[in-house]
């Protein structure tokens, strides 16, 4: 006997025997089967709306992440221009107090000294 | 969207604000720290003036060698372009990144440099005053 056979008797033992169950049976079946089938609806609906509710919160917290990160670079650019600014200003008093006056530093030979190799 | 809006607040976030203010705004120690550029001080614009006000902070913090230095310089400093200001700066950072044993031939070359230009002012100054003897 194959598979096919098989399942093909086993289904119609199975009908026959539903034929021959009493009511009090087939009624806790038949209430089995809604529980369980209810059971699996909900199961689904939690899982689809599981599904629809992280979407939901990744979209509204892509947007915020993309707030935050706009918050972020903008900071950043803010605190590079502050501290950019701070860093001219130490520059100032380490070349009106250097070995060589500004002058120096503006010389027509300076480049070249800067970019010549060393001797 | 975002990298247009990124390009548009550049210019704002890069400009930096500095409030002019009148010589007799300052304060006593500022003003201590400025007196060589003071006779310029209300014709300098607020930028320049926020950024020497800067260099004042920081005059507070040296010793008196280093102040003397500042004062000597501030004045020749005050008055060059902002371009020749930016060029000193990024020099500077050039050289400060050198070995040092470079930094001081460099420095070394600048003294040459110097004197020689002296030598020659002062050989001019005298052909000068020959010429003009009767």
């Amino acid at each position: 006997m194959n598979e096919q056979e098989f399942i093909a008797k086993m289904t119609r033992a199975l009908d026959e025997g539903v034929g021959r169950l009493d009511v009090p049976t087939v009624d806790a079946l038949r209430a089995g089967r809604r529980r369980a089938l209810s059971a699996r609806r909900h199961s689904d609906a939690g899982s689809v709306h599981g599904k629809v509710a992280v979407l939901d919160w990744f979209h509204h917290h892509t947007r915020m992440f993309w707030v935050v990160l706009l918050l972020a670079v903008l900071v950043g650019m803010a605190g590079y221009q502050m501290f950019g600014s701070e860093e001219i200003e130490d520059v100032d008093i380490l070349l009106l107090t250097d070995d060589l006056p500004p002058q120096a530093y503006i010389h027509g030979d300076m480049g070249s000294w800067l970019g010549s190799r060393e001797q | 969207m975002l990298l247009w809006l990124l390009a548009m607040m550049q210019p704002a976030l890069a400009a930096e604000s500095y409030t002019f203010h009148f010589w007799s705004e300052l304060t006593a120690e500022q003003q201590a720290a400025l007196a060589p550029v003071a006779a310029d001080w209300n014709n300098f614009p607020a930028t320049q003036q926020g950024r020497l006000l800067k260099v004042a902070k920081g005059y507070n913090k040296l010793n008196l060698d280093q102040r003397r230095r500042v004062h000597a310089r501030l004045q020749a400093w005050a008055r060059m372009t902002p371009e020749q200001r930016y060029v000193a700066r990024q020099n500077y950072k050039k050289l400060i990144e050198l070995p040092v044993r470079k930094q001081a031939q460099i420095k070394q070359h600048w003294i040459q440099v110097q004197s020689a230009d002296t030598a020659k002012a002062a050989a001019a100054v005298d052909e000068t005053a020959a010429d003009e003897t009767p």
